[in-house]
């Protein structure tokens, strides 16, 4: 349909809606008279109806992320003022956008990965940075690198902000390299839940800690982060607080314990307990912590419960809880009972008691811990005092004696009341170390039934009598 | 009667309406330079979906389109406080991606064939039928010279007005509604069969 110029451009105008009122006026006139007219109307309306339907392109998802994350990683700064330090965005960008791959930081990655390793920058960026280990400096103008999103309602708007030659020195620092590299970090710091974790107040403040900066490269940690019950966990205010000790942050970076944090949900529940949180603050407990063994006990569900359920500070804050890292004690406190018994005093003391803790190295000794009866029995207020004994102690060295342990009869006996005073007896104690007394009882359950006699216990007390039955025993 | 005839601006007829915001996206500019992340965070959010819609009609490829609208906001950041603050961050956005993706186009080899990268094949009937249609006129956009394409997908797409296109193309309104005119004339004939001028 071929219509005069100046009606085209009305009508090309009418589907632009750009006509005046004057123009709105002569061309209704026309439409409504001329025919021709009205066709080529019709068909511009086809046309831009046809271009319309096209409609919007729906983004690739998590591409408003990917584009500051962009931003973090290239450093790219505001160039204001003398102080500018503009990144060589632009040609890098421009190479990369060609020829299908990034430029980052003098390598060439794919774009794949290129993309997760942005997305992590921002998250790192933008917590850190809001948690005061990027602080932004005086005179210098403001970098962009975080994203509304991820502080969402836990953090305002003007908590994010980027200072841009500390934010750029913390991304050529070899932490940000190490944590940039490492896959872990990446996938642990792209993990929704861990962003959430990591954008709560009570995080951030935690995050404050250089030492918890450090610890953020260690592999360890970036495992354990990537486990949402992790990052739950530390999304508690009282972890949080307790990430925020120098002494614990350096014990996060022990690999026992980022293993023990992603492992154990036992572990995680507890840590939620304000007490247990307070507990790790302890410098010497943190220290303490730092060391795989004992780190990894806390995973111990047994003992993570019940410190969940007690005074943990009161309980991890003694000397006996170092031994809490020896193999031994880790499988027995995965015992209810011997886990509650954990709790007393006296039972904890006696596990610090050198003798012991040597004892607990013994593999059947860690067996009989591992029964229910043995270590229910241990367990009893009368059998730590015994336990402190280090004849006592020294008897449990003996493999014989360890095994018999494991006896249900011997772990019977060993309930009795009377037994345990009687094996506060240092010549009892010492008995017991007797090979041929331990497999005695090992093998004759009637002898073991008799130990748990209060007249046999009681006699036993006696030395003169214990010594006599013992030498009585061996033949 | 005569009411019949009005037709809304284009691109106002979808549900996809870009009502910018420039007072606010004044304000959003001048946190970003001071360093609020938060501000620039709100203006990507706020145009990124636009940008790419117009970033994939112009290159026809989802991984292009999002090269160029990422590579478009960190040089907008990169330049934001040389930003003129009279102006539309919008406009400027516009410009930016525009050239950015005239760079793209300028830059491939000639042997890259500019067709639409196409959904998978199936569904019912009058699905495939639309979507023919659109992979139709996609590719006829295709087929449009970079500068005749700018026009129809910023007027279309992005809703610009002559003005706005103008300012975002660097070139004056009269040119534009020449360029608009021309485009739409040969879309018509490779869509609808119109006769050529």
């Amino acid at each position: 349909m071929s219509v005069r110029l100046e009606i085209e451009s009305l009508l090309q105008a009418r589907v632009d809606g750009t006509l005046t009122d004057g123009e709105r006026a002569e061309l209704n006139r026309l439409l409504a008279t001329d025919r021709d007219v009205r066709l080529r109307a019709a068909e511009i309306d086809a046309l831009a109806e046809m271009i319309d339907a096209l409609g919007d392109v729906d983004p690739p998802a998590g591409m408003t992320d990917q584009i500051l994350s962009a931003i973090a990683t290239h450093a790219v700064s505001v160039p204001v003022a003398h102080n500018a330090r503009i990144a060589t965005f632009e040609s890098n960008t421009s190479r990369a956008a060609h020829s299908g791959a990034r430029v980052d930081g003098g390598t060439v990655m794919g774009k794949k990965m290129m993309w997760g390793l942005a997305a992590a920058a921002v998250i790192a960026l933008a917590v850190l940075n809001y948690t005061g280990i990027l602080p932004p400096k005086e005179g210098t103008e403001g970098t962009v690198g975080a994203a509304k999103r991820y502080s969402a309602s836990q953090i305002r708007d003007t908590d994010v902000a980027l200072g841009d030659t500390s934010a750029q020195e913390f991304i050529q620092s070899p932490v940000f390299e190490q944590m940039m590299r490492d896959e872990k970090v990446r996938q642990a710091l792209a993990d929704k839940d861990v962003r959430q974790a990591l954008a709560s107040p009570g995080v951030a403040a935690a995050l404050a800690s250089p030492g918890v900066a450090a610890a953020l490269a260690s592999p360890g940690v970036a495992a354990a982060l990537a486990s949402p019950g992790v990052a739950a966990a530390l999304a508690s205010p009282g972890v949080a607080a307790a990430l925020a000790q120098p002494q614990l942050a350096a014990a996060l970076s022990a690999p026992g314990f980022a293993g023990a944090l992603a492992a154990s949900p036992s572990l995680r529940v507890a840590l939620s307990n304000p007490g247990l949180a307070q507990a790790l603050a302890s410098p010497q407990l943190a220290a303490a912590l730092a060391k795989p063994g004992v780190a990894a006990a806390l995973g111990s569900q047994g003992l993570t419960n019940a410190l969940a359920k007690s005074s943990p500070g009161v309980v991890m804050q003694g000397q006996a809880f170092k031994a809490v890292g020896d193999a031994g004690l880790r499988q027995a406190l995965n015992n209810p009972a011997f886990a509650k018994a954990f709790m007393n005093a006296d039972f904890r003391n006696m596990l610090a008691s050198p003798g012991l803790a040597a004892a607990l190295a013994s593999p059947q000794l860690q067996a009989a811990l591992a029964s229910p009866g043995v270590a229910a029995a241990l367990a009893q207020p009368g059998m730590a005092a015994a336990l402190a004994n280090q004849g006592f102690a020294a008897a449990l060295q003996n493999d014989a004696f360890a095994k018999a342990l494991a006896s249900p009869g011997v772990a019977a006996a060993l309930a009795s009341p009377s037994l345990a005073a009687a094996l506060a007896s240092p010549g009892v104690a010492a008995a017991l170390a007797n090979p041929s007394l331990a497999a005695a009882l090992a093998n004759n359950p009637g002898m073991a039934a008799a130990l748990a006699s209060p007249g046999f216990a009681s006699a036993l007390a006696q030395s003169k009598f214990g010594e006599a039955g013992l030498q009585k025993g061996e033949q | 009667m005569l009411e019949s005839y009005e037709r809304f601006p284009t691109n106002f007829l979808t549900a996809h309406v870009y009502f910018t915001q420039d007072a606010e996206d004044a304000t959003l500019v001048a946190r970003s330079v001071q360093g609020d992340a938060a501000g620039f965070a709100t203006l990507v959010e706020r145009y990124q979906r636009v940008l790419y819609t117009v970033a994939y009609r112009m290159l026809g490829n989802p991984d292009d389109a999002r090269d160029a609208v990422q590579a478009s906001f960190l040089k907008a950041f990169e330049r934001l406080a040389t930003f003129n603050p009279e102006h539309k961050f919008f406009s400027w956005m516009y410009r930016i991606v525009m050239n950015e993706c005239l760079n793209l186009i300028r830059d491939r080899h000639p042997e890259e064939a500019l067709t639409p990268a196409l959904a998978a094949a199936g569904g019912p009937f009058d699905t495939a039928v639309v979507h023919e249609r659109q992979v139709q006129v996609q590719a006829a956009l295709l087929q449009l010279s970079p500068d005749y394409r700018a026009v129809v997908v910023l007027r279309h797409f992005a809703g610009l007005s002559y003005d706005e296109m103008a300012a975002a193309l660097g070139v004056p309104s009269k040119t534009v509604k020449s360029r608009l005119h021309s485009a739409r004339q040969r879309l018509g004939e490779r869509l609808l069969g119109w006769r050529t001028e």
